[in-house]
């Protein structure tokens, strides 16, 4: 499935001879289109914020990456450990072992001006999160590390937070009435003209990408109008990708903002109250007033302070703020993998195969935040919630869908290839990585077999072909064990895999019930009761490891008793005509011939079914029925030997009812 | 056995069906049209059964459209104020000049409409985007900003000027609809189809002043919002209470609308002026552009579905866009052709919505699921009623030649025979596969594509190097019959399936903690206080346990997103009496007399369709590829003819391919007999993976005579001999070519180079 379109397509196709097939060329009918997507940014998500001092700032992003550095080539990768990934989190790893020049790079992306507040974990860190089964891994940083993700993410960051005019979330899903009693009902009345643009809204376009932004505001004490503003955004350069999985996002955004508003007003509360034991009296001069101000608002002393960081916001003793980015890192997993690719067996027997790192971008540095210990800490031991809730309902989200991909059943000879032993496998030459260019040299002697049987100007081309696909026994004789092989080979091209019974070496004749192609060395006996078609190579004995059958004559020392039909099996005509062609060339003989074999195949498998059942039909209209004659009966008969042990066993005789 | 096949039929719907009362077709779909559908009356059941319809319709008027030009509240049109007299005359409006239309007071809620389109600023850049908004009163909001290069209302004739002030006259200055429909006038320069009938006096007025145009430019982008607005005491009071209680998000935008418009003292001091000169001065406007809005207000609950098919949305909403533009060059009947166009656009949406779609449609279904063998056998016996009707003498074949049609052009079948790669099987890494039947599901293993997007591009049969966008059609008057076709053509027609995996096990979330708090993720209908557990400890602060999942709220997360179908499964359509260009596969139904209409119909939307939509949406997501080739096949069952448009061609496909004859033969033949439905559809495969390798073959011996050149012995090719060798009819040869197409694009342009008596003219 991996393989890449040359040049778009294919112009000279190469495939593997037996048993199929097209592989590259029908395979790539679906694959150019979506190939050329994989280049494409999906979807990043990031966490804005409007600094009171720098305006619009990106502060936390993260992106899935597909190549680097625990990507396709498994190998390369890391040797990570294979516990349950969840309870491994945190490892560091010196960036010159994770050999991720684009993430060194990006330290020195962000020239913009910040403080504190529009701070995450600054230039020197990022977050790696490996999916080993997506073979994705994802980064989160201050700011993307990728020009034109970070275009896109910060334009719409703008957007998000200074343009456009969200709806709220709540407006739709919930009675417009609250009911009252809420503890944060005062400050929500001051939030009231605060938030009241702020929302949900998807916007975009080609150039820019489509963004799906959640604006929010948190509360705090500090700042002006004791709000600060902040936005969710997904951003994708696919519309499809936003809407289609818009109300799941849009309801894990909320559900972050909830919490992060939740903690907010429980900091600020604590930071209003300031101990909280006093009583909270309102001056008479200030009453008519008092309702439009958070409690405890006239006691404090203003102090507006622009630089808070999120943490003291929100409160750092449960981590929210931290459990917030490694949440936006779990999250963009799940967007990332919303094609899912994993057997459905494998998956239920695995657990997460996601492996977190914090990784410093430079060794020196770790940056403000330089307590990895804690963020590795938050998640394994306490508070590890908000992280883990989200990987799970990001996880269910990502693994609801996944691509039903078109592509064929396997061929008939394909599941006779699984059933037979490897020993026949090897002998039948089969699977090599040239079998292609393999099956031309065979096609080449085959000629070479039919062309010095024509030339006898009897019926023994004929007697070869119907022997041969008629399932009749036919006897080689030769001095090269090479050049056995390849007579039987070359005529192995004729049947289905599953009507081969073929031993090229062997020393002493065998029943034909045992093998249907036989070579054995020149002079072996053969009983006269053997009803076979002998024939003996001679000029084989000079070709050494060669295996053409050039120069190489061939003499028909006995002929089987029965004689042949009249007419001839279609089949054998068809056979017939390609091989002594001369204007056929090996490829278009391996193509067609190929060709008629499924054919027959498939008429034989009608055959099958008929003969399966409960209505006794006569064979004539059984063949007729199959696009067959009478004539090919005993093609037919014979063939149905091709079809595999799975097929047989699988098809059911009737009607299901 | 025949009997057991026909008890399907009687059979109940599946379970799915949930909207029995509903399932019919109806007729006038989105136009109101009264054809009567007595000849489907007694078959009811067919469409039932192969075809549902959503819970509620679309109508026209549950729609509406805003038009906002420059600012918030400069209204353009608005379909709740502006209306039809014919509808209804309310006393006491105003009318337009001719009498047909009426405009009432504005709607309250246009400022709030019009902060969403155009944001708190005003657009930066001059790209066109579309945005969505959920708006609280149960509705939702599509928009698409825009811009149009504009000159401000252009006093260059007397009679629009006496409209403009009897309209502007007696118009309160908070309702400045009527008023801005003529802000538009001076479009007319810069719409080529208006430049031959440009009247002189604005070419007069177009060499005026050129720094009244420029501030009037700045006006127009920035300020006018303020100006024009329908309130601006009352919108800068906001601004005041907001910059005192709030961060300063909405102050900075201000600010920074302040700093991107070097004149803003002018435009603070000279308010009255400016509006004045925008109004009545003229320009020379070539490098102006005027910002306009677009909205769609559409009910919430066609959320699912605008979701579901918003690029098409984008497209037409485009199309309306273009619309606009050339109504803004008439202004004379500006309102009028904004009537027309909303009504196109508004009934086109219905169409999309109202028509049924393909119930279960059979390949996207077994895909699902391989051995459902009620889908399965209903669709054996289906094909096998269809095909008494249609694969006779008298009917030319008409089955089998629909089928070759859509095996022709809707490529995407070829990857879904194409057998897996031998190696995995020599391997041994194949796992349990089905052996027979149509394809198992395997699960594709590339990262990163959006499934819904393959989907929708190979349902079309854009695919390879056939890059193509092609859709069928079966019109006729019988809808019973139509279903029927469209039944048996969904097996053919096929597209990678989006699969929505629903069983996700809690074992695998054994150790994650799930607090069921946070269960329902969308809607938090829980009065429940949700601060007191958060401050109070609860679940944030850390047990992180291992808290059982409860499984109502998986099934909760997991039921959310059941009817979640693909964009392209959507696209597959019964019957109806209108035709959108948009499906894949629909059916059209008439009467009997209006059958070339619906001909010109098809041709008409065809062409129409071409520059939009689906198109537009390929182009974004593969800009690489070539535009694809537009093709509709246009299958007749009255007359039972398959004609094939592509761009202004027609051509007619006079005879089947012999293989799918002969498939549909077989297959009726061992329908007859009994034979399982398993079996009978294995042997289509057969018949389908048979012609995949015949064109392998085809590939071959044309490459050959591209590569080699014109040896003696191939010079002389005929389509007789290239039958023979690769054993095939000649009628094959076009299928056979056109899958070769696919995978080996060059194999048409080197069949072109050589002689045209090959296969070109089978």
């Amino acid at each position: 499935m991996e393989q890449q379109p040359k040049n778009g397509l294919p112009t000279s196709p190469k495939r593997v001879s037996r048993a199929s097939s097209i592989e590259g060329e029908a395979r790539c009918a679906k694959l150019t289109h979506l190939m050329r997507q994989l280049t494409r940014m999906q979807a990043v998500i990031a966490f804005c914020h409007f600094c009171e001092s720098h305006g619009p700032r990106v502060i936390f992003t993260t992106q899935p990456l597909r190549s680097l550095p625990f990507g396709e080539g498994t190998s390369d990768a890391p040797d990570w450990p294979n516990e349950s990934s969840l309870n491994y989190i945190s490892r560091n790893l010196p960036v010159s072992e994770v050999n991720h020049p684009e993430l060194i790079k990006g330290a020195a992306k962000d020239r913009e001006a910040r403080c504190t507040a529009c701070t995450s974990i600054g230039n020197q860190m990022a977050y790696l999160s490996a999916d080993k089964r997506t073979q994705t891994t994802f980064v989160s940083s201050q700011v993307s590390f990728d020009d034109g993700v970070l275009d896109k993410v910060k334009y719409a960051c703008l957007r998000s937070l200074t343009i456009e005019v969200g709806t709220s979330t709540e407006k739709a899903t919930k009675p417009p009435a609250k009911p009252g009693g809420e503890p944060c009902s005062s400050p929500s009345t001051v939030n009231t003209k605060g938030t009241e643009r702020d929302g949900n809204v998807f916007f975009g376009d080609a150039q820019h990408g489509y963004t799906m932004s959640l604006t929010f505001r948190l509360e705090d004490s500090r700042a002006r109008g004791f709000l600060r503003l902040y936005s969710f955004i997904v951003v994708s350069s696919q519309m499809q990708f936003i809407l289609n999985n818009h109300d799941s996002l849009l309801g894990h955004l909320v559900n972050m903002k909830n919490r992060l508003q939740r903690s907010a007003t429980r900091i600020f509360h604590l930071e209003m109250d300031g101990g909280g034991s006093q009583s909270d009296a309102v001056r008479p001069e200030n009453a008519p007033r008092a309702n439009m101000v958070p409690q405890g608002w006239f006691r404090r002393r203003m102090n507006v302070e622009p630089s808070r960081d999120l943490q003291t916001i929100v409160g750092d003793e449960n981590s929210s703020g931290l459990h917030l980015l490694l949440s936006l890192s779990l999250l963009s997993m799940g967007v990332g993998r919303h094609l899912n690719t994993g057997p459905l067996s494998s998956m239920r027997k695995r657990r997460f195969d996601v492996e977190e790192v914090i990784v410093p971008t430079t060794t020196t540095t770790l940056g403000r935040m330089g307590s990895t210990g804690n963020i590795g800490g938050g998640l394994t031991t306490g508070g590890g919630g908000l992280a883990r809730q989200m990987l799970w309902t990001l996880r269910s989200e990502s693994l609801r869908l996944f691509d039903g991909a078109l592509e064929g059943l396997p061929t008939q000879d394909m599941l006779v290839i699984r059933e037979l032993d490897t020993e026949r496998v090897a002998e039948l030459s089969l699977g090599s990585e040239n079998e292609h260019e393999k099956t031309l040299d065979q096609l080449e002697n085959l000629r070479r077999i039919t062309r010095g049987l024509e030339k006898m100007n009897d019926d023994s081309l004929d007697r070869l072909l119907y022997h041969t696909i008629t399932g009749g026994q036919i006897v080689i004789l030769g001095s090269s064990r090479n050049s056995i092989r390849a007579f039987i080979l070359a005529l192995s091209n004729l049947l289905p895999i599953g009507c081969l019974r073929v031993n090229s070496g062997s020393l002493s004749y065998a029943h034909p019930n045992k093998h249907n192609l036989l070579g054995l060395p020149k002079g072996t006996e053969i009983p006269d009761w053997a009803d076979c078609l002998l024939i003996q190579m001679e000029g084989d004995d000079m070709k050494g490891e060669s295996d053409s059958l050039e120069g190489v004559s061939f003499t028909i020392l006995r002929r089987p008793s029965v004689s042949l039909p009249s007419p001839l099996p279609s089949l054998l005509i068809r056979y017939k005509q390609l091989v002594i062609d001369g204007g056929v060339t090996e490829n278009v003989l391996e193509a067609t011939i190929r060709s008629t074999r499924d054919q027959w195949l498939a008429k034989t498998k009608i055959l099958f079914q008929l003969m399966r059942q409960p209505t006794q039909y006569s064979l004539n209209m059984m063949l007729i029925s199959s696009r067959a004659a009478i004539r090919d009966r005993d093609v037919m008969f014979f063939w149905l030997e091709g079809l595999s042990k799975a097929y047989r066993s699988q098809s059911c005789p009737s009607s299901p009812h | 056995m025949a009997k057991i096949m026909m008890r399907y039929l009687t059979l109940p719907a599946p379970k799915r069906r949930r909207t029995d009362k509903n399932n019919r077709i109806r007729n006038g779909e989105g136009k109101g049209t009264s054809h009567s559908i007595s000849s489907t009356h007694s078959s009811h059941e067919y469409v039932d059964e192969l075809c549902w319809m959503g819970d509620h319709r679309l109508e026209e008027p549950s729609m509406r459209l805003v038009l906002l030009a420059e600012s918030e509240c400069r209204v353009l049109f608005d379909s709740a104020t502006i209306t039809s007299t014919k509808e209804g005359e309310v006393i006491g409006a105003r009318k337009s000049p001719d009498g047909r239309y009426q405009f009432l007071r504005r709607s309250e809620d246009t400022c709030e409409l019009g902060q969403m389109l155009f944001g708190t600023m005003a657009a930066t850049g001059g790209t066109a985007s579309v945005k969505m908004h959920t708006l609280g009163d149960n509705k939702m909001l599509v928009s698409r900003v825009f811009t149009m290069p504009v000159g401000s209302c252009t006093r260059n004739d007397e009679r629009r000027n006496d409209q403009c002030d009897s309209v502007a006259s007696s118009c309160d200055s908070e309702y400045g609809c009527p008023l801005t429909v003529h802000s538009l006038d001076g479009l007319s320069h810069y719409v080529k189809k208006a430049a031959s009938s440009c009247i002189p006096p604005e070419k007069f007025s177009l060499t005026r002043n050129h720094r009244r145009s420029r501030q009037s430019s700045l006006q127009t982008s920035c300020g006018g919002g303020v100006m024009d607005g329908c309130d601006p005491s009352s919108s800068s009071t906001d601004w005041d209470d907001l910059r005192a209680l709030s961060p300063p998000h909405r102050v900075f935008s201000r600010t920074r609308r302040d700093e991107a418009l070097p004149a803003n003292s002018l435009q603070d001091d000279q308010n009255n002026l400016m509006g004045l000169r925008s109004r009545f001065s003229s320009m020379s406007a070539e490098t102006e552009v005027k910002t306009v809005g677009m909205g769609v207000i559409l009910e919430a609950n066609e959320r699912h579905f605008v979701l579901q098919h918003m690029p098409l949305i984008e497209g037409e909403l485009r199309r309306l866009e273009s619309r606009v533009q050339v109504a803004a060059a008439h202004p004379a009947s500006f309102i009028h052709h904004i009537f027309e166009a909303w009504h196109s656009f508004s009934s086109c949406l219905c169409t999309l919505h109202n028509t049924s779609r393909l119930r279960d449609p059979v390949w996207i279904h077994l895909l699902r699921k391989p051995r459902d063998s009620f889908t399965t056998a209903r669709f054996c016996s289906v094909l096998a009623e269809t095909s008494a009707i249609c694969e006779t003498k008298q009917t030319k074949f008409f089955l089998s030649n629909v089928v070759t049609a859509i095996l022709m052009h809707h490529m995407a079948w070829i990857a879904s025979v194409a057998p897996p790669p031998v190696k995995m099987a020599v391997d041994g890494k194949m796992g349990e596969m089905e052996s027979y039947g149509p394809s198992s599901l395997s699960i594709s293993s590339l990262h990163g594509v959006n499934p819904h997007v393959a989907q929708l591009l190979e349902i079309s049969g854009c695919v390879g190097g056939a890059s193509r966008s092609a859709r069928t059609v079966v019109c006729g008057s019988d809808g019973a019959l139509i279903s029927k076709i469209l039944h048996c053509l969904s097996y053919f027609l096929r597209c990678t399936s989006i699969v929505h995996r629903e069983d996700v096990t809690p074992e695998s979330m054994h150790g994650v903690q799930y607090p069921e708090e946070e269960s329902n993720l969308m809607h938090h209908h829980d009065s429940s206080d949700h601060s007191d557990s958060s401050i109070g400890g609860g679940s944030m602060n850390g047990d992180v346990g291992h808290v059982e999942v409860p499984s109502s709220s998986v099934t909760t997360l997991l039921a959310s997103h059941e009817h979640q179908s693909g964009l392209g499964e959507s696209l597959l359509a019964g019957p109806s009496y209108s035709y959108s260009p948009h499906f894949v596969l629909s059916g059209l139904l008439r009467s009997s007399e209006s059958k070339y209409k619906s001909l010109m119909m098809i041709s008409d939307e065809m062409s129409s369709y071409a520059d939009s939509s689906l198109a537009s949406a390929r182009q974004e997501m593969c800009p690489s590829s070539p535009t694809p080739e537009n093709v509709t096949i246009v299958a007749d069952c009255t007359e039972w003819t398959v004609k094939v448009l592509t761009g202004d061609m027609m051509t007619e496909l006079h005879s089947p391919s012999e293989s799918i004859v002969q498939m549909m033969e077989t297959f009726s033949g061992l329908h007859r007999e009994g034979v399982s439905p398993h079996v009978l559809t294995d042997i289509m495969e057969d018949t389908l993976s048979d012609l995949l390798s015949k064109s392998i073959a085809l590939t071959e011996i044309l490459q050959l005579e591209g590569s080699i050149g014109r040896l003696a012995n191939l010079n002389s090719i005929t389509s007789e001999r290239v039958a023979a060798v690769v054993g095939c009819d000649q009628s094959d040869l076009r299928l056979l070519l056109n899958i070769a197409a696919v995978y080996c694009p060059t194999i048409l342009s080197s069949l072109n180079d050589s002689e045209d008596d090959g296969d070109s003219d089978v």
